[in-house]
């Protein structure tokens, strides 16, 4: 009896809970690799973070192969966690929610924006080394973001430089190897989608945060505390922030390259 | 006879490529290293800012390597903290483009720096039209436009000040110095440990400490000044003479540590506010002043007037900006 009412007192108190607005962050683990949630979700607290944390579980438990072959790129799950994400901004229309994935999991974060209903919109979108297809046009994506979209990428990310089929099945290399790329057709939707994307390569004063280029460590806790936090729970853009489509030289955006050695006359040092 | 000359050149491809691979490899690590002992020297100078710019650039090439991963951690904090008192300065002395891009130096260093972001709003809503050129640079060029000009000679950002005086340079204690000058740095640092002469006395005098020096440093000059009387913000800081301490406070709080002279008649000083170091100053010679921001944010232009190297006795002052 008394097990009974504490299982029902449990469930009505979770019940509760979900219904309490708060901001809130949706996070998808990379394919076969359970242990970045902790760490992203660890950084946003000590920036000050103070909502809620869900890690959607979107992982076939078959091994990575498997997850990133198959599961990723599953209409089901992409619907799953637009469910959750619709109902959580239904619940809070002014609550900011921030959808985040790893690897495979950045391609499930897209798929479900793209499944998102008319008006139904999340604040920002973290992709960390994201598997999807640096091709992929995120114009639809974007038309479901209200701020911005980041995605880290890395020269130095072992795992990208050794996939064969990107995790949404997209042509071109991994987002996460040399960041998205803006479609051919630059009409005014498009141009609007790529002036709120940005690719943040990685830099040697990464290393100073945890991440030394490597795949999983772009979620080290103090890279999300210190370079992520910033710019996702700030109203303006980062005055570091350059996105992929800017009004000054609109039609000729070029690659965006990091400064390097190389490039710089020998008389100056780069802040890399 | 052909078939033997067919393995003679894929041997000879082969070797070839492999010398190729050696050499990149062994070129990058080169690059990488010259870069870390380039930035091991600017540390050792206390030029933090320009120490981690080398440590970053050897970093860039080899992420994996602990070392500078472990001096980028060290040197991060005081290097976003120069950026961004190079902002100030900068801003205070009206040249707007370099105090933003001293800021976003900082950023990039430390992309949460509190300072910095609040301080390069603050730039953005006084000078705006100023800065929309460098920002559209700053777009299409990226962080290209904030690579930092490292002179031949370490930098030490000083202003000439006209009416301190000059010690001679002439004779052979001139050369040995211009001698020394054209050294490395580590080498001029052990040379100077090493060329320690005979200690002397500063007088003992009974006058308050600012007068002190003149004659002790008069003894280093071809013609003797006289005595001056005290003024305000004036400073005898020693590490060796027993009169003086190599600590002061002044004025703002601001507390003012000699930590260093060299026979190049050069002062090391460390700037406190409490027991929270606010500035390195580095290799500041006899005649030269360097702007500095008090505890209570006020402008003052700190100057070298004379180093007494043998012991190691400093007199500085301080002025408004």
């Amino acid at each position: 009896m008394f097990a009974g009412a504490t299982l029902l007192a449990l469930a009505l108190g979770t019940g509760c809970a979900e219904q309490i607005a708060k901001p809130t962050v949706f996070y998808c683990e990379g394919a076969g690799w359970y242990s970045s949630a902790g760490q992203v979700e660890s950084g946003l607290r000590q920036a000050g973070f103070k909502g809620r944390f869900v890690n959607y579980s979107w992982s076939s438990f078959l091994g990575p192969s498997t997850d990133h072959l198959i599961t990723a790129r599953s209409g089901i799950v992409a619907s799953g966690l637009a469910d959750r994400i619709e109902k959580t901004r239904r619940n809070g229309p002014d609550m900011p929610i921030y959808a985040m994935g790893l690897s495979a999991g950045t391609a499930v974060v897209l798929n479900a924006l793209e499944k998102l209903p008319e008006g139904i919109r999340v604040d920002h979108v973290v992709l960390f080394s994201s598997s999807a297809s640096s091709t992929r046009n995120l114009t639809p994506v974007m038309e479901r973001v209200g701020g911005r979209l980041y995605a880290t990428t890395s020269p130095h990310d072992g795992i990208l430089r050794a996939i064969v089929t990107n995790a949404d099945g997209g042509g071109g290399p991994p987002a996460g190897k040399s960041g998205f790329a803006m479609p051919a057709s630059r009409d005014h939707r498009v141009a609007l989608a790529y002036s709120r994307v940005v690719n943040l390569p990685w830099r040697a004063s990464y290393l100073q945060f945890g991440w030394d280029g490597g795949h999983t460590a772009a979620t080290r806790s103090d890279f999300v505390q210190h370079v992520i936090a910033p710019r996702i729970f700030s109203k303006t853009p980062h005055p570091l922030d350059r996105p992929m489509f800017r009004t000054v030289n609109s039609n000729s955006r070029p690659p965006r390259k990091t400064a390097t050695a190389a490039s710089a006359p020998p008389s100056t040092v780069g802040l890399h | 006879m052909k078939r033997r000359s067919n393995q003679r050149s894929v041997g000879v491809s082969i070797a070839c490529i492999c010398s190729a691979l050696i050499m990149i490899v062994y070129g990058n690590g080169c690059a990488g290293a010259k870069a870390y002992r380039q930035g091991k020297e600017a540390e050792k100078r206390g030029e933090a800012h320009i120490a981690y710019a080398y440590y970053a650039q050897a970093a860039q090439s080899n992420p994996d390597d602990r070392d500078y991963t472990r001096s980028l951690k060290r040197l991060g904090p005081t290097a976003a903290n120069f950026w961004i008192n190079s902002a100030r300065l900068a801003e205070a002395e009206g040249r707007v483009i370099d105090a933003w891009k001293s800021c976003m130096r900082c950023l990039m260093i430390q992309p949460d720096h509190p300072e910095g972001l609040a301080y390069i709003n603050e730039l953005d809503a006084k000078h705006g039209t100023k800065l929309s050129a460098v920002k559209r640079d700053w777009q299409t060029k990226g962080s290209a436009i904030l690579a930092i000009k490292v002179p031949p000679k370490p930098p030490t950002q000083t202003t000439a000040q006209p009416p301190v005086p000059q010690i001679s340079n002439s004779g052979p204690t001139a050369e040995r110095n211009i001698a020394q000058a054209n050294q490395p740095a580590s080498i001029r640092q052990n040379s100077s440990k090493q060329a320690k002469r005979p200690k002397r006395k500063w007088p003992t005098r009974s006058a308050s400490p600012p007068q002190a020096p003149d004659q002790q440093i008069a003894t280093n000059r071809e013609q003797p000044t006289k005595p001056k009387t005290a003024r305000p913000n004036s400073y005898v800081l020693s590490r060796d003479n027993d009169r003086y301490r190599d600590r002061v406070k002044a004025i703002d709080d601001l507390i003012i540590e000699l930590q260093d002279t060299s026979d190049e008649l050069e002062a090391d000083i460390d700037l406190y506010d409490g027991k929270r170091r606010i500035q390195k100053i580095r290799g500041l010679k006899v005649g030269r002043s360097k702007l500095l921001l008090t505890p209570q944010n006020r402008w003052f232009r700190l100057s070298i007037e004379r180093v007494d190297h043998e012991s190691e006795t400093v007199a500085l002052r301080l002025d408004p900006a």
